[in-house]
């Protein structure tokens, strides 16, 4: 607020008035000097009555007349200098105000004011004025006064006391704050002393706020915040608030944005904490209205997420559990998904780059146990409400509306509100997924010993309905290999010894298998070329080709009298074997392992390190071994 | 120490027993995959080598003796093309098997490709056979 100097060229320009100097009129001993100088002297902070008017004022102002132009000139002119006079007097009393920091010093001000108009009040009635000369120089008084509240000393000042005394219990205080406030409505001040009152209101609801729902997510905080609102905060503002348009709704819609803003600061930690947070998350909905909000919420949320979440050194699994709980908190906040969408770019563009991102969400959809701290994923993929819908979409296709005004051009709501949809579409191919799924598949198939693949069957199915059937061709063929390896092996059974069984798969369609190779133990290799010939003469024109490592044989142990049974790689197999082939008590190197098995140091390590560990063999020497006997 | 051996249970993969070269001449996919239009390979989709000792998936070599232009002749060498009676390969085709892949292939083009059902079906009879 800054205060135009008021001079007798600007009152001439606005008052229009026809005053100018002149000989006569200045004379201090006409009517006029006689009447302007006796109500000069009036016109004086400390007092609020003036004396009575002596008879020669009567008189020249009688000779004057009511409504006089020139007097009225004279008089607005007189009562602008003197109350710039006092002004310049406040202004050093206001300095030491703004030095000690009182606000002490307020009250005289105020006080001086109630005078000062009171006493111009009385003035014009002697003068006479008329109703519009009276309304000029109650303008001309009240711009003089708001520039000495408004100085920015005072009008901090009394900031200071409402922040103070606004919500004290004390009622003597609310009294003394009405006072102000009626000074301030009557210097024309009503606006900003509104203004500064809805601040402080702000501010205490801000702390109030920050104090009552901070960190509090769990539970509903929101109808009480506007309980407090209602029963305590408005009847107090309502009195010292002169507008008619200040309503509870003020408040409340200030409280539900303060709520906001604290919430957008929590985001992060309110995500983390889902589903816990599921109160405060949707209460975070009701308080959020505009898009400024918003877009304040999402970028609040990227940053947190990149300075929290998004480095090296996290577990992916970590981030695909907080990538998930994002997904499920966002909507709550907006059901469009278009925040949602907006503010998990930069986790989905991250996972993207992430090498283990693909496997780590495979191995969640696939496995059911607890163990899986994704298990959500395995749980939805096994959801068959899917089907339904899917089917609802493609109908939504049909009966097209458009995006929400907000979202991003490539913005698919089906894709961001479905959790599996979501961590698949990370990846533009569903290739690198199915790429997974073979290997997994590969892995869970080769450890079947007993073409038992139903579990695995039913699991292809449900991928089936999230990815398509398409994608998966090359697991058909190999779970198609293991129901044919079925078929054989019973087609051999009068053909081949009791004890021997496999599984034979199209190399093509299956990962890459290990070609680890090494001396198979004759007994076992007896029973393996009955089978193979077997089998080369049923299907003729083809070759077998074994895969040792991937051999598996069940064995039994005597050791010390004692059988033991383990179900091992042939590798392990073979080792074992070759200390049965050895004297009693002889001690064997490892490079003699290597050398006589043909097997390569990391195999040959592996399976002596896992016989030494079941106690089978013992290391009696660096790297050399012998029968734990 | 004294092992007992209870059981074995190995992993092996099939080859064809082809001399040269690996992929079909007409197709130019690995013999142990399939011809263009089969979704197993092995049995539902078999090999054959000519007297000309050239080979082809069954499949892509009859769709060839079909067309006019043929002539009966290999697409290779242009001699005429009869099986080599001799090569193992020729001697363990199961033709119903080969049949059933060409007609099930036929019977999924003619659905636009979206064999739907073709693998289910294929699996769930497979196992009720083997029960
Ligand atoms: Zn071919
Ligand atoms: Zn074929
Ligand atoms: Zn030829």
């Amino acid at each position: 607020m800054s205060t135009l100097p008021i001079t007798s060229e600007t009152i001439g320009t606005i008052f229009g008035s026809p005053y100018r100097k002149d000989a006569e009129h200045d004379d201090p001993s006409s009517d006029y000097g006689v009447a302007i100088d006796w109500l000069c002297e009036q016109i004086v902070p400390d007092s609020f009555q003036i004396s009575e008017v002596p008879l020669r004022v009567k008189n020249s102002l009688r000779n004057i007349g009511r409504c006089n132009e020139w007097l009225f000139g004279k008089f607005s002119d007189m009562v602008r200098q003197k109350l710039n006079c006092i002004g310049k007097e406040i202004d050093s009393l206001l300095k030491d105000l703004s030095e000690s920091g009182q606000t002490g010093q307020l009250g005289l001000l105020f006080s001086r004011i109630i005078n000062l108009s009171g006493i111009l009040q009385q003035c014009y009635l002697i003068v006479g004025l008329d109703t519009a000369q009276e309304h000029l120089m109650e303008r001309l008084e009240n711009s003089i006064f708001q520039s000495w509240v408004t100085e920015k000393s005072v009008w901090e000042a009394i900031q200071v006391v409402y922040e103070d005394k606004l919500f004290d219990e004390d009622g003597s205080t609310l009294e003394a704050l009405l006072e102000m406030s009626d000074l301030l409505d009557k210097i024309d001040l009503g606006n900003e002393m509104t203004q500064l009152l809805l601040e402080t209101a702000r501010t205490r609801i801000k702390h109030y706020v920050g104090e009552s729902c901070a960190g509090q997510w769990n539970r509903p905080r929101l109808a009480k915040l506007l309980v407090w609102v209602k029963d305590e905060l408005f009847p107090r503002l309502t009195k010292l608030i002169p507008s008619d348009e200040f309503t509870v709704d003020c408040l409340t819609s200030m409280t539900k944005i303060e709520l906001a803003v604290l919430r957008t600061h929590e985001i992060f930690d309110i995500v983390i904490d889902y589903p816990d947070s599921k109160c405060a998350l949707e209460e975070f909905r009701e308080c959020l209205i505009t898009a400024e909000q918003r877009s304040k919420l999402v970028e609040l949320f990227i940053a947190e997420s990149k300075l929290r979440l998004l480095h090296a050194g996290t577990d992916t699994v970590d981030i695909i559990v907080c990538y998930i709980s994002a997904i499920r908190s966002f909507l709550i906040v907006d059901h469009r998904g278009v925040l949602l969408d907006k503010a998990c770019r930069p986790i989905r563009n991250h996972l993207r780059s992430r090498k283990d991102t693909v496997q780590q969400i495979v191995n969640a959809l696939l496995n059911s146990t607890p163990a899986n701290r994704l298990i959500e994923l395995a749980i939805e993929l096994r959801n068959t409400d899917h089907h339904a819908k899917v089917h609802e979409e493609s109908e939504r296709d049909l009966n097209w509306v458009p995006d929400p005004v907000e979202a991003l051009p490539d913005f698919r709501k089906g894709v961001v509100e479905d959790i599996v949809e979501s961590l698949i579409s990370i990846f533009e191919s569903k290739g690198l997924f199915v790429e997974e799924f073979v290997k997994v598949f590969s892995e869970r198939l080769l450890q079947v010993t007993d073409y038992d693949v139903r579990e695995i069957y039913s699991d292809l199915h449900l991928l089936k309905a999230r990815f398509g059937n398409q994608e998966f061709n090359s697991l058909d063929v190999m779970l198609k290999d293991m129901l044919l390896s079925k078929e054989f092996d019973r087609r051999l059974r009068t053909k081949v010894p009791e004890n021997v069984h496999s599984s034979v798969v199209s190399h093509l369609y299956w990962p890459k298998l290990p070609s680890y190779s090494f001396k198979m133990p004759q007994e076992i290799q007896a029973g393996l070329d009955g089978y193979q010939s077997a089998y080369e003469e049923l299907k003729k024109g083809r070759k077998l080709l074994l895969s040792p490592s991937l051999c598996r044989v069940d064995i039994n142990v005597n050791l010390g009298g004692k059988d033991h049974r383990y179900k091992v790689a042939a590798d392990k197999a073979a080792i074992l074997y070759f200390f049965q082939d050895q004297p009693h008590d002889a001690e064997v190197k490892l490079a003699v392992v290597c050398m006589k098995l043909q097997m390569s140091l990391l195999l040959a390590r592996e399976g002596l390190k896992f016989w030494v560990k079941a106690k089978v063999l013992e290391e009696c020497g660096l790297n050399t071994y012998r029968v734990n006997e | 120490m004294k092992i007992k051996l209870n059981s074995t249970y190995a992993i092996y993969s099939w080859h064809w027993d082809v001399p040269e070269d690996e992929l079909c001449g007409i197709c130019r996919v690995a013999f142990d995959g399939t011809c263009p239009t089969c979704k197993y390979p092995g049995d539902q989709c078999p090999i054959v080598i000519g007297e000309c000792h050239h080979a082809f998936h069954l499949h892509c070599i009859w769709k060839w003796l079909e067309t006019d232009t043929s002539r009966g002749l290999c697409p290779m060498c242009r001699q005429p093309f009869h099986t080599d009676k001799s090569m193992a390969v020729n001697q363990g085709i199961d033709l119903t098997a080969a049949e059933s892949g060409m007609v099930q292939n036929r019977g999924s083009a003619a659905n636009g490709g979206e064999n739907t059902s073709d693998s289910t079906v294929d699996l769930a009879s497979e196992e009720e056979d083997t029960e």
